[in-house]
């Protein structure tokens, strides 16, 4: 298996981790007591789904040996981070007030790791693209000189 | 380059939020000596610095012996009070109730969003308080219309909700209803929270505040200014050291790179003599080198200043609590201004680290250089 593949995969796994564990522990929503549940609590629940989601992405695209897979890979992982961007920014939202903990500490955590996994997805989408368009080279070049070599000994 | 640049956006912009946060303290304290409870000191840099509830009352009759003292020009009064954390996404509120007819130092800042006076049961809001869709509030099981949100000030101020005393006075006794059982033995209409003075000309705060010692009893007199004084010295220190930091770390960024690129050029030399020999002149060499280092300086300068704006701009309220000073994030023109010259400061780095190679570089006999080690 290819190192870049595996470290790509487990960045976005460790990306995925994040956006799953952080809302419920380190960069967590209000805490809520009794039945009263605000956006936040359900922002987190959300974020809980699509983290899950980005970390199972992370490994098969580090177990995943095609570059037309790791592409699409790099597409759904992409667009999960977009995903888990606007599901506390506008989908679902946080507490109003500024000074509550999902407003100051959740929302913008969750928004930049979002952001860096939308970068990512971006940047390992453009190195498997090119990565791709090479190796159809190279092809294009083996088989060419295969038709050489077979014309060759026919004339031969 | 990545942590210089950091570094050097961070620590301006931190350093900006603050001393922006200070001055908008010294504007919104346009009264000279504050007179409040004997020990609740605190309490008031509380509420005007951190944006932590407090209340406290003094008899309202003090307020009309300070009237008379010497010294005094003009004084108000204000009432505070503070919400219940009703539920798990609702922060204690500061209440300030002040005094339409007498107060210098509330109203100017009210008439830069609203116009009209304040009618009885209507709220104005600080910044950081957020009203429904209706523009109502409830507190302590009650609605009340918001009239209009001040502007940010980076202080405690932000977080309280400004009325007139009627208004307190309501609340006060929706407060009692719902179950405060700490205002059980006080009668809002013969208390205050907290008394503020505007000095004569020609007597200083020292004078007025030996006066009204000698005059009234059980109160503490605040000279605002000294408060102001104390948060502007340490805000001093921790700015200072933030320049000193960023000035140490680019110091050692241009030796420590300085060597790096040595090492790096070194290790390149045959390579440089072998186009040295095939016409390329020693500007070209420089060129070359010059231009691999400014995209290395680019590429860890553009990094350092996404991460440090990024995680500074999007973290301003957490870190504005956690400093427990006032912390009001620059306009964004300045932003960009911190950004950008962050970022070229990161940037310049490298080339200047780089002149003494290069000058190494083009001084080497490439006769020599190719012949080394054979």
């Amino acid at each position: 298996m290819e190192k870049k593949g595996i470290l790509f995969g487990i960045v976005i796994t460790v990306f995925g981790l994040l956006i799953t564990i952080g809302p419920q522990t380190f960069w967590h929503v209000c805490r809520s007591d009794g039945d009263m549940r605000m956006s936040c609590f359900y922002t987190a629940r959300a974020e809980l789904a699509i983290g899950i989601g980005i970390a199972i992405l992370g490994i098969v695209f580090a177990l995943s040996k095609s570059q037309k897979a790791k592409q699409a890979l790099s597409i759904a992982v992409g667009l999960s981070g977009i995903y888990a961007f606007i599901v506390p920014n506008w989908l679902i939202g946080v507490c109003g007030a500024e000074h509550m903990h999902c407003h100051a500490v959740t929302k913008p955590a969750v928004s930049l790791v979002s952001i860096a996994l939308i970068v990512l997805a971006i940047v390992s989408y453009v190195v498997y693209l090119r990565e791709g368009v090479k190796e159809d080279d190279r092809t294009t070049v083996d088989d060419h000189q295969v038709g050489n070599t077979e014309l060759k000994e026919e004339t031969a | 380059m990545t942590i210089v640049a950091f570094v050097l956006v961070a620590g301006s912009l931190l350093s900006s939020s603050m001393k922006n946060g200070l001055n908008s303290t010294k504007q919104r304290l346009g009264a000279d000596l504050m007179v409040v409870p004997v020990g609740y000191d605190e309490g008031v840099e509380g509420i005007l610095l951190k944006g932590e509830p407090s209340y406290f009352y003094l008899d309202s009759s003090i307020a009309e012996e300070i009237g008379n003292v010497e010294g005094v020009q003009t004084y108000t009064t204000q009432f505070f009070l503070t919400s219940l954390n009703q539920d798990c996404c609702d922060i204690p509120v500061q209440f300030i109730g002040y005094d339409p007819d007498t107060d210098f130092l509330i109203k100017p800042w009210i008439s830069e969003v609203y116009s009209d006076d304040l009618k009885d049961g209507e709220l104005i809001i600080g910044s950081d308080i957020v009203a429904d869709d209706n523009q109502q509030l409830k507190f302590f099981n009650e609605k009340y219309h918001v009239a209009a949100r001040l502007a940010e000030t980076g202080t405690g101020l932000d977080q309280a909700v400004y009325g007139n005393m009627n208004t307190l006075m309501h609340l006060f006794q929706a407060a009692k209803k719902a179950g405060l059982a700490f205002i059980d033995n006080i009668d809002p209409q013969q208390s205050v929270s907290c008394i503020l003075i505007r000095i004569r000309d020609g007597y200083s705060a020292e004078e007025v505040t030996h006066n009204i010692r000698a005059s009234v009893n059980g109160v503490q007199v605040i000279k605002t200014k000294n408060m102001i004084t104390t948060t502007a010295e340490n805000l001093g220190g921790f700015i200072s050291f933030i320049y000193v930091f960023a000035a140490l770390f680019v110091l050692v960024a241009i030796f420590m790179l300085s060597i790096v690129f040595s090492v790096m050029a070194n290790e390149r030399k045959r390579e440089f003599a072998i186009l040295r020999a095939l016409g390329a002149s020693g500007k070209k060499i420089s060129k070359i080198v010059l231009t691999e280092t400014l995209i290395l300086s680019g590429a860890g300068a553009a990094l350092g200043t996404i991460l440090a704006g990024g995680i500074i701009l999007s973290f301003n309220t957490y870190i504005g609590d956690r400093l427990g000073l006032p912390y009001l994030q620059p306009a964004p023109w300045i932003i960009a201004i911190f950004m950008g010259g962050g970022f070229l400061i990161t940037v310049a780095i490298g080339p200047i680290a780089m002149i003494h190679t290069i000058a190494r570089l083009n001084k080497r006999e490439v006769y020599i250089t190719l012949r080394e080690g054979e």
